[in-house]
């Protein structure tokens, strides 16, 4: 999947995820059949226990289902092996925890720039530069994760996730424990960013002060919920 | 960014684990160096010394005594034996070369022996300043003699009854100084040599030869039985004959193998004289300096030993402390076997550093014990040398890391990304 996309990649869903099946022993969680088209912006929600954080692991390939397919921009993530398929995640697919969890000993700028390198793409410290930029941390690009805000924290967690122009944006919980003015200002950030790349974004929360900022919704609950009428 | 840059920035995160593995695994590798640079060195001396050399024959006593006090200058003689008996032994067909050697005296600590020309030929001595003896009372210093002396080929001095400092002096009979040897790596290094006739000439100024003079109890005796008179019980002074005359030592070579089965049965049980061999008495000594060094041996085992315990624990821990760190790289796109990799380079770079520091502190010990070794006039040892066993000891370090590791980099390859960013939502 080419940074600059193209009309046919367009035409192809971000995610097309079927018969999505999770085992955990004797409990199972079942997704329902769920397409995201490009620049789209997802909302999953649901109570605890649901299966968002399971769905966000399936779509990362970071679980492998225990039944069904997921694939993410036309590539089927069972045909991809460990290695290959850490290396596509890398590539295509952003991803922003709950909490930041920065490199502690890295400045925030080699933060960003181990996301490129991780992936396996080249040095690009002009991206990095206008990344950082854009989210408002140029100016703390030399400075190590403790010493910055949780805010900008979040926002340094948001440019790792963006550096490498993922087809996909994740967001798992990024407004948990965050008051009402936090919470708009991630979402802003989040929603802006990811349209501002062209990425589809999926962010998952049981956080119900998010809901009026998406127009696309997946709720589940203890099973999986239908789709959501287009 | 590259690995390697991540790697030591993960080291340096965690000073204390890391610092405790580096040093515990450079204390054993420094007690692994100390033992292969002092006792390869002190053996490759000892091979040296007494390469050539196939029988020292010398008074009843001792063997092993004989051959420390004739080859290699380190104990004193067992007494002195006549010259007469020398020369028999000369004259039979089974020795093809006799080195007779005279000891008793000293100066500053060095012994002067009393040897003819092909006992420095033996050891491919030779004079970088000056010339070999020609005459009596003429004298070569080896170059650590005059090194720590001070002296050079014009100047004179008087020996000292004894073979340790503070005999009495012989100062009516100063020796010449006409030359000094370059560094052999041999005992020629430590000695001062002068003609066998000297020797004779000093003690008969005293109107007597040399005793065996011993660096104590010797000396003190002859000093006790009258020094003027030299007829104390560590063997009467020789007369100025060869029928009274008397040595300490003469170093053989066989003229054929076979003289290794009959000459040395014969010497001890037809002669009054003691025959000891090299070679056998040599290993013995070893073999007895090798339970010491066993001993150390399994020392540095138990320290490198533990140093792997500690690397492992500091690896296991530092990656605990990490996990996050850990779980995001694998999000980012790193895999399990990059993550496996990181961890044993970051045991390697520490396995390198305790090796590198264990080597340092092991060549600088050395140097420091081979400094005391010549102050005390013993064969020296050098800590700047590089011996090729060296290499195996960063080899075995390498090892250690890997091993220590191994727990650590499948534990942190198996961190569960989801279970670990989700912190337990589902």
């Amino acid at each position: 999947m080419a940074p600059d996309r193209d009309e046919a990649a367009a035409m192809t869903p971000v995610v097309d995820a079927r018969a999505l099946l999770q085992r955990f022993g004797v409990l199972a969680l079942e997704f329902p059949d769920w397409h995201v088209s490009l620049r789209e912006q997802w909302l999953v929600i649901g109570p605890s226990g649901s299966g968002k954080s399971t769905l966000l692991a399936l779509l990362a390939g970071l679980r492998r289902p225990s039944a069904g397919r997921v694939a993410i921009g036309g590539q089927d993530l069972a045909a991809l092996s460990g290695a290959a398929l850490d290396r596509f995640r890398g590539r295509h697919i952003g991803f922003v925890p709950q909490q930041p969890h920065l490199v502690a000993t890295l400045t925030l700028r080699d933060n960003v720039e181990l996301a490129r390198y991780l992936a396996g793409l080249p040095r690009d410290p002009a991206r990095v530069a206008a990344v950082l930029a854009r989210l408002g941390l140029a100016g703390r690009a030399d400075h190590r994760p403790h010493q910055l805000s949780r805010g900008e924290a979040q926002r340094a967690a948001v440019a790792r996730a963006l550096v490498n122009r993922p087809a996909l944006l994740l967001a798992d919980e990024p407004t948990a424990h965050l008051d009402d003015a936090a919470c708009a200002e991630t979402l802003d950030l989040l929603l802006h960013q990811a349209g501002e790349d062209g990425a589809a974004l999926v962010l998952a929360t049981h956080d119900g002060r998010v809901k009026a900022r998406f127009s696309h919704r997946l709720a589940l609950g203890g099973v999986a919920s239908a789709p959501p009428a287009p | 960014m590259n690995l390697l840059r991540l790697t030591t920035r993960e080291l340096r995160a965690n000073p204390l684990g890391s610092g405790l593995a580096v040093l515990l695994l450079a204390l054993g590798i420094a007690t692994l160096t100390v033992l292969l640079l002092f006792v390869g060195q002190l053996e490759d001396r000892f091979g040296r010394d007494a390469r050539g050399i196939d029988l020292v024959v010398g008074a009843k006593g001792s063997p092993m005594q004989i051959i420390l006090s004739g080859i290699y200058h380190l104990d004193v003689p067992t007494g002195n034996i006549p010259l007469a008996e020398v020369r028999r032994l000369q004259a039979l067909p089974q020795v093809r070369r006799a080195m007779p050697l005279a000891l008793g005296d000293s100066f500053g600590g060095f012994r002067i022996v009393g040897a003819p020309p092909e006992y420095v030929a033996h050891y491919e001595g030779r004079p970088s300043a000056g010339r070999l003896p020609g005459a009596p009372m003429e004298a070569v210093l080896g170059a650590e003699v005059a090194a720590r002396t001070g002296m050079k080929p014009g100047d004179a001095f008087a020996g000292a009854h004894g073979l340790a400092e503070g005999g009495p002096g012989h100062d009516e009979a100063p020796y010449q100084v006409v030359g000094v040897l370059a560094p052999g790596g041999t005992v020629l290094d430590r000695l001062i040599l002068t003609p066998v006739d000297s020797v004779w000439r000093v003690h008969e100024g005293h109107g007597a030869a040399p005793t065996a003079g011993t660096p104590g109890a010797g000396a003190h005796a002859a000093v006790r039985d009258g020094h003027d008179g030299h007829d104390g019980p560590q063997g009467a002074d020789a007369v100025a004959d060869v029928a009274g005359r008397e040595v300490t030592v003469v170093l053989l070579q066989y003229a054929s193998p076979l003289a290794a089965v009959s000459l040395p049965r014969m010497i001890n049980q037809a002669t009054a004289l003691q025959a000891a061999s090299p070679a056998f008495e040599t290993a013995r000594l070893l073999r007895l300096v090798g339970v010491g060094r066993d001993v150390l041996h399994a020392f540095a085992g138990m320290l490198v030993a533990g140093a792997a315990a500690a690397l492992g624990v500091a690896l296991l821990s530092a990656l605990r402390g990490r996990r996050y760190d850990i779980a995001v790289m694998r999000l980012l796109g790193a895999s399990r076997a990059k993550i496996f990799t990181v961890t044993l380079l970051e045991a390697l770079l520490l396995a390198t550093a305790g090796a590198l520091l264990g080597l340092a502190l092991g060549h600088g010990l050395v140097e420091v014990l081979g400094g005391w070794l010549a102050r005390e006039h013993q064969p020296a040892v050098t800590g700047l040398r590089l011996l090729p066993g060296e290499g195996w000891l960063l080899v075995l370090a390498w090892a250690i890391g890997l091993v220590a590791a191994g727990l650590p980099a499948w534990s942190a390859a198996r961190t569960d990304v989801a279970v670990l960013l989700s912190g337990g939502n589902s």
